[in-house]
């Protein structure tokens, strides 16, 4: 195997090559964003903004270390209802993924529901939540739940029907159990699929929580963004938002290290070979 | 060791578009044990279906398969197989590629892990058995495949069309090596093929079949001595063969005279 990408000593890589390795991963990115919030600093003040419409990177940072202190009691509260959420929603989805995949009548019975249920317009339906369980943690963590099983069912069900025939016939003749199936061929097969699904849960569990504390919550970024907002704190409402999203790409990253960390095997995963 | 595999008046159909189509036999044949038997055929007369068959992987429509005297069922012990593609697992190593029957049957690892590597080591990758199935090639992939079909010392080895995905001067190469892991006498083996040339080589006899539905029109007897090389393909006996298995073919449309 030749690792394309690998900088030796006695092989300098072109000067371009190299450039690009650098550039491309780490600064190009981190360019891109510090220009955008300089362009977008300068137009505020330009455009002489009022901050209750637009405040500008500098009001914002400034709002965030004013109010740390809240505002990571508050991020931590929305991490924890996030994180709860998406670890249920993980559990149902591959439990009842796996049972979907294994038997055509459950699908049958159950797929329907789960396709009515994801299709229900769920932020409308929000207020509906606080009417059943009430104000607090557990209506925002069953909002990440509903708003993250469905990537991960979907994923895992595909997943686990998408081994090769051939090969299934091979562990048969090998006299394999259903169960060693399971184990030696359909999970990995299916793991690359699954994990799919659960990076784009993952970051939707964020979002879940915040829209779960919009109405049901006296808690959270979500709460305290809907009421900076209404308060017109807005630069207040931006540093919650920067949070959410800070959070956001974080679980992302996490969810690419932890793919990695899986399946290297998986092609997506080799750097580029022969 | 076991008797010979008896195949009685084995017929399958298929359901497609709603009618049933005939898609082999009868056929009816024993096998010699311990010979290696090449079916050819053309494309669709049921070749595959029919070693699936003696393996017990599919079930025959009508008639039955016999081995020492039992009928043949999916998930016996001692059945190796090989197939065009050589379905090795991309989350394994070459050597965990090899020990999964091991695993999958509950052997001593310690032991199976010896005798993977031996095979590694006699098929020419024994070097590769840290690495991936993706660092290799199709060939030496093939090699490895053959080894997971080896490891569990198999009375009855299935190959079907085990070199059709390989380049010309890599299946030459696999020809030979294969007689030389055969474990003569030992292994009976099903060896599916399109190539005439190379169902002589490497088998005691060839069974020639029609097109769909398939049935054997030509039992030969490949009376050539072993150990076969490449050059056997330019003596006149080999060359007698082919054109006899190939006349066969002529006569029955399969190719034009």
């Amino acid at each position: 195997m030749t690792d394309l990408h690998a900088v030796t000593d006695e092989d300098p890589m072109p000067r371009h090559a190299r450039y690009r390795g650098w550039l491309g991963s780490v600064a190009l990115p981190l360019a891109s964003l510090l220009g955008g919030l300089v362009l977008w600093e300068l137009t505020v003040r330009w455009l002489a903004l009022p901050s209750y419409l637009l405040p500008a990177p500098s009001e914002i940072a400034l709002v965030m270390v004013e109010k740390w202190a809240i505002l990571l009691d508050q991020a931590r509260y929305t991490a924890w209802a996030a994180v709860a959420g998406f670890a249920i929603a993980l559990a149902i989805s591959l439990v009842l993924g796996a049972l979907i995949a294994a038997s055509r009548t459950v699908e049958r019975v159950i797929y329907v529901w789960l396709v009515v249920f994801h299709a229900v317009p769920k932020v409308v339906v929000a207020p509906l939540l606080l009417v059943w369980i009430g104000f607090g943690l557990k209506s925002s963590i069953i909002f990440v739940v509903v708003f993250t099983f469905f990537p991960i069912l979907v994923s895992t069900v595909t997943g686990l029907r998408s081994a090769d025939p051939e090969l299934l016939l091979l562990t048969r003749s090998m006299g394999a159990s259903r169960w060693q199936t399971l184990r030696a061929i359909r999970l990995p097969t299916a793991l690359p699929s699954i994990i799919a699904g659960v990076k784009v849960a993952i970051t939707l569990a964020p979002v879940g929580a915040v829209v779960g504390e919009f109405v049901a919550s006296n808690n959270g970024l979500g709460h305290m963004l809907i009421q900076s907002v209404g308060n017109l704190e807005v630069p207040t409402a931006f540093a919650a938002v920067v949070l959410v999203s800070a959070f956001g790409v974080l679980v992302w990253y996490l969810a690419e290290y932890f793919e990695a960390a899986v399946i290297p095997w998986h092609a997506s995963q080799r750097t580029r070979e022969d | 060791m076991h008797d010979g595999i008896v195949i009685e008046a084995v017929r399958r159909n298929y359901a497609a578009d709603g009618q049933n189509v005939a898609a082999l036999g009868p056929v009816s044949v024993s096998l010699v044990p311990g010979q290696t038997t090449a079916i050819v055929g053309p494309s669709g007369c049921g070749k595959s279906t029919l070693m699936r068959i003696i393996g017990g992987l599919d079930k025959p429509t009508a008639g039955r398969v016999l081995a020492g005297g039992e009928p043949v069922r999916e998930g016996m012990p001692g059945v190796g197989v090989v197939f065009q593609r050589d379905l090795l697992l991309d989350w394994r190593t070459v050597l965990g590629n090899v020990l999964l029957p091991a695993e999958m049957r509950g052997m001593d690892r310690r032991e199976a892990e010896r005798r993977a590597r031996a095979l590694l080591d006699e098929l020419g990758v024994g070097e590769f058995a840290a690495r991936r199935p993706w660092e290799l090639s199709g060939g030496m992939r093939q090699r490895v495949s053959i080894a997971r079909a080896l490891l569990c010392e198999p009375w009855l080895l299935l190959l079907d069309e085990p070199f059709s995905a390989l380049d010309a001067i890599t299946r030459d190469q696999m020809g030979v090596l294969l007689q030389r892991v055969m474990r003569a006498g030992k292994t009976s083996c099903v060896f599916i093929t399109h190539s005439i040339p190379e169902a002589v080589l490497l088998s005691d006899r060839v069974l020639v079949m029609s097109p769909r539905p398939g049935v054997i029109l030509d039992d030969v007897e490949v009376d050539l001595p072993r150990p076969r090389g490449l050059a056997l393909r330019e003596e006149p006996a080999f060359n007698a063969l082919v054109r006899r298995i190939r006349t066969q073919f002529e006569r029955s449309g399969v190719l034009a005279a």
